[in-house]
């Protein structure tokens, strides 16, 4: 090749990198590892790992081990999609485009809400990207509202991307008894600055809120609702945001998507109303006809993204989840009206038949009086963290320490249930808690 | 030509999800629900009367064929070459897969004791290590979950460590070459873009910017090296240093680091903080648009400064995370970062090892040579500065001669199954044609490349409306994207006919 394009070697081809910056020698790597010697080295990396593969699995906190149905897998698996890249061509890219549609709809029918986008990192980021548009929407209202029973790494995030915008960050606390929304302390916090009000449903301790009345609270004083969700099986039993007054859903739909995967990747949703839809971020897929007159789909609206308005896009965000999007439409469209609802119908069950058994330990305490879908918390005689690993070294995963996120909660923990925790796990859960407690 | 509810064969529709819907039908069998219905308390205003109208009910083989035939409607990197400039489109490797898939390292939560995740502790440290040792760089996280996100993350660390020093500077200098995202972010920080402009070579026009910086009010600049041209910017140690002279910093895009691995290290260039694309650079999957991975690297200057957690090892050797930094810039991620990804980037890095990442940077520049040198044949190639890894054409003369644009000659290329290269990036020039082979690519596939591409420019001489009214043979005809902008229809609706 090199003689085709008349080079004398390759040296000549490197010449464009002056010779001070060539690198002497090879880089500081370890050997390279042949097929074998890679599944070997990674297997033993996974050894070291306790996972819900064999052990139970009571932990959420944002990222939650469901039933995936395994044509799941398969069909993510197939080269077509997951080698496939961005769909900028519509023409040889409609499986993802049409996928992407699909997802959009899915969306809004679980969130209740007009229009949606191609997804978003994870659930974090769409949070983030909610306030903002909210933000954009009401740009003479400097201030948002959030209840501090948000997940606390979506309130950590959106502190991040808020340090140099002109925008104030309220928390309205909760009242500590029931784990809901203080509807006084919203109401004396709200104002004709306030942009947005911003309430998670279930929220981090895993408390179902009134979204409806929030959302009555924010109209009343001009001010947007965003609501949101971590745990999307909710939808399964809850009325959608928007069904509830919400103008705004931001959520995470991990729990359809993939299993915990220590952190990532996950997929973001964001929805609104119709009106927004112009200042939404992230990619948006609508229908058209092709030259022919046949029904195809499209990325449309580019000219609020970067690649096009660059410094006055909606946001700086270019890829989607992709394939990890891809994996929620699966998994929603096998589970169907009737699965979701059995699916949510088991997490509630098996949440409150542990909620019962737990609360029996002796010095175990339920902390929250308000109703939950499968995730509470609990206060236990000894810290959170110490009963994990404790739990850890009998095949148990449970709980999350609320100490990782607020130290004076050291004896607090947040459990989960889903369609895998059912009474049997429960079981060996209750008794191990006998055991170390 | 109305739409017909038929199984997809080529030229034909395939019905969206819901319409395949009907009632009853479910994909995945749970466990049954026993017992009485639980009482949660909930107020009966919050609860769902029933599942959405129109949401979908299928049987496990319908939803199945349904996906399959959807796959079927794509291109992909496994049938054949992706040459998308910027994009970095090489093979995702199985093996990829079967890591990161493997129960230890998927079926893992992030708030396990750290004590039951040491393995995966220890795949975030070493590809830390991995990624400051291939691009000259002290400290690393891996918390981005994108290559925009990355950039943002960069752009915080650059405007902390000024104000840390009581500097308010904002303006940051942008080339008029770079990713959109670039700017974007330097917005999300408070920072000013300003465009700095390329000279003829395609290069920073190093005098501009000295001028510019000179004035002093420049806090940073963000390059991307090789350019977007994929021209290598060779002064580039004398722009990190004049910038570093004016107390500034230097930002690296680092989508571009399949020219340099084993070559040269942007850290030794005077970069302060680059990011990386793991699903360019490092074979992660593409996805069909995510999700991606953007890691940040930085010199120790700015280590205090990385987003938290950090994976950090203790003197007993055990791993764990930590907050513990007070000049973080806090958090940009929910959780870990992208650890899925993580595993695969790592993966390919300890297949290739340092002779195979080079040999890989040098494949990839020998294969755009030979398609600058075979494709300058027929279409303009507008900077004559040496090639790294891509090459950008433009179809100035093409349309002059024949009236037959980039945008016509994208379209025509996937008759002759192939995905075309990037179109009309960077805007610098007309028709940009941008052209990354990959070192994936072997003579015989780029030589079948090149002779479409020929015979896309013959037509366009000789029959200019096969090209025009391209494409014919994919499953859909040209798509009319100004008819998506004007008549909004982003979802399907129970009681809408579908005959538009």
């Amino acid at each position: 090749m090199l003689e085709a394009i008349g080079a004398s070697g390759m040296a000549e081809l490197l010449s464009a990198i002056p010779e001070p910056l060539r690198l002497r020698g090879d880089l500081d790597l370890p050997p390279a590892l042949s097929e074998p010697e890679l599944l070997a080295r990674f297997r033993e990396l996974g050894a070291r790992n306790a996972s819900a593969e064999e052990c139970d699995c009571f932990l959420g906190a944002g990222a939650y081990n469901h039933a995936q149905s395994t044509s799941v897998d398969a069909l993510i698996s197939r080269g077509e999609f997951f080698t496939s890249y961005t769909p900028y061509q519509p023409e040889i890219s409609q499986g993802t485009l049409q996928s992407i549609y699909e997802f959009q709809t899915l969306v809004c029918q679980l969130t209740g809400l007009e229009v949606s986008q191609a997804s978003l990192y994870q659930g974090a980021m769409a949070f983030v990207e909610g306030m903002l548009l909210a933000s954009r929407l009401q740009k003479k209202r400097r201030r948002l509202l959030a209840a501090d029973s948000w997940h606390p790494h979506y309130l950590g995030a959106l502190r991040t991307y808020l340090e140099y915008l002109d925008i104030e960050l309220d928390l309205v606390p909760s009242d500590p008894a029931t784990g809901r929304i203080d509807e006084q302390a919203l109401a004396s916090r709200l104002g004709d600055d306030v942009a947005a009000v911003a309430v998670q449903s279930p929220n981090f301790f895993g408390v179902v809120e009134r979204l409806d009345r929030a959302a009555e609270a924010a109209h009343g004083a001009g001010a947007l609702l965003v609501a949101g969700f971590s745990e999307p099986y909710s939808l399964g039993w809850l009325k959608g945001p928007g069904e509830l007054g919400a103008d705004i859903a931001v959520g995470e739909f991990q729990a359809f998507a993939a299993p915990p995967s220590f952190g990532g990747p996950y997929v973001g949703v964001l929805a609104a109303k119709r009106n927004m839809v112009r200042q939404l971020p992230g990619r948006i897929a609508g229908e058209t006809v092709d030259a022919d007159g046949r029904r195809g789909f499209v990325l449309t609206l580019s000219t609020r993204e970067q690649h096009i308005r660059r410094s006055k896009a909606t946001s700086n965000v270019c890829t989607n989840s992709g394939l990890m999007m891809l994996a929620a439409t699966i998994q929603l469209s096998l589970l169907g009206k009737q699965g979701l609802q059995r699916a949510s119908q088991l997490c509630r069950r098996h949440a409150h038949h542990a909620l019962e058994r737990l609360a029996s330990i002796e010095g175990v305490q339920r902390v929250h009086s308000g109703p939950v879908f499968n995730e509470f918390v609990l206060e236990l005689p000894r810290p959170a963290g110490e009963v994990a690993g404790a739990l850890a070294e009998r095949g148990i995963l449970a709980p999350v320490p609320m100490s990782l996120f607020e130290e004076q909660r050291e004896r607090q923990g947040l459990f989960a249930f889903t369609e895998l925790t059912g009474p049997p796990a429960i079981e060996r859960l209750e008794s191990a808690l006998r055991e170390v407690l | 030509m109305k739409n017909t509810v038929t199984t997809a064969v080529p030229g034909r529709q395939e019905p969206l999800v819901f319409e395949l819907s009907r009632p009853g039908k479910v994909g995945f069998s749970l466990p049954e629900v026993s017992g009485p219905e639980p009482s949660s308390g909930v107020e009966e205003e919050l609860v769902r009367e029933e599942m959405p109208e129109g949401f979908p009910e299928l049987s496990e083989t319908e939803v199945v064929r349904h996906f399959t035939r959807l796959s079927r409607l794509n291109y992909a990197i496994d049938q054949g070459m992706f040459p998308l400039g910027s994009c970095t489109m090489k093979h995702n490797p199985r093996i990829n897969e079967r890591t990161a898939r493997l129960p230890g390292l998927s079926k893992i939560h992030p708030f396990q004791p750290e004590s039951s995740v040491g393995g995966a502790l220890e795949v975030m440290l070493e590809l830390e290590q991995a990624l400051c040792a291939i691009t000259g760089m002290d400290a690393c996280s891996l918390q981005p979950a994108a290559g925009a996100h990355g950039e943002l993350t960069g752009m915080l660390v650059i405007r902390k460590r000024l104000l840390d020093k009581g500097d308010e500077r904002r303006t940051v200098l942008v080339p008029d070459s770079a990713h959109g995202t670039n700017p974007a972010s330097c917005i999300l920080c408070g920072l000013e873009p300003e465009d700095v402009r390329s000279g003829p070579d395609g290069r920073i026009d190093f005098d501009a910017f000295a001028e510019r910086v000179s004035r002093g009010d420049v806090a940073a600049l963000m390059l991307t090296n090789p350019n977007t041209l994929g021209i290598f910017e060779e002064r580039i140690a004398e722009v990190c240093a004049l910038m570093h002279e004016h107390g500034g910093y230097v930002y690296g895009d680092g989508a571009n680091l399949n020219a340099m691995l084993g070559l040269t290290r942007p850290g030794d260039q005077g970069i302060d903080v680059i990011h990386l694309n793991l699903h360019k650079t490092f074979t992660t999957p593409h996805g069909g648009g995510g999700p991606g991975s953007g890691p940040v690297a930085v010199k120790e200057e700015l280590a205090p400064y990385l987003p938290v957690p950090r994976v950090v090892q203790g003197d007993d050797g055990k791993l764990s995370l930590t907050e513990d930094f007070p000049k973080s810039v806090g958090r940009v991620n929910g959780f870990h970062g992208n650890f899925g990804m993580m595993v695969r980037a790592l993966t390919y890095i300890r297949e290739m090892g340092a002779a195979g990442l080079r040999q890989a940077a040098q494949d990839a520049i020998l294969n755009a040579n030979y398609l600058r040198h075979q494709l300058s044949k027929v279409l303009d190639l507008p900077y004559q500065s040496p090639t790294m890894h891509e090459v950008v054409f433009s179809d100035r003369s093409l349309e002059k001669r024949s009236g037959v644009t980039t945008m016509d000659l994208a379209k025509r290329l996937m008759d002759y199954g192939f995905h075309p290269p990037t179109v009309y990036f960077p805007l610098i020039v007309h028709g940009a044609l941008m052209t990354e082979p990959t070192e994936t690519e072997s003579r015989s596939e780029l030589d079948a490349f090149v002779e479409a591409v020929k015979s896309v420019c013959h037509e366009a001489a000789e029959d200019p409306e096969t090209v025009t009214s391209a494409p014919w043979n994919t499953p859909l005809r040209r798509l009319d994207e100004v008819r998506a902008n004007r008549q909004l229809k982003l979802r399907w609706q129970p009681d809408a006919g579908d005959g538009e």
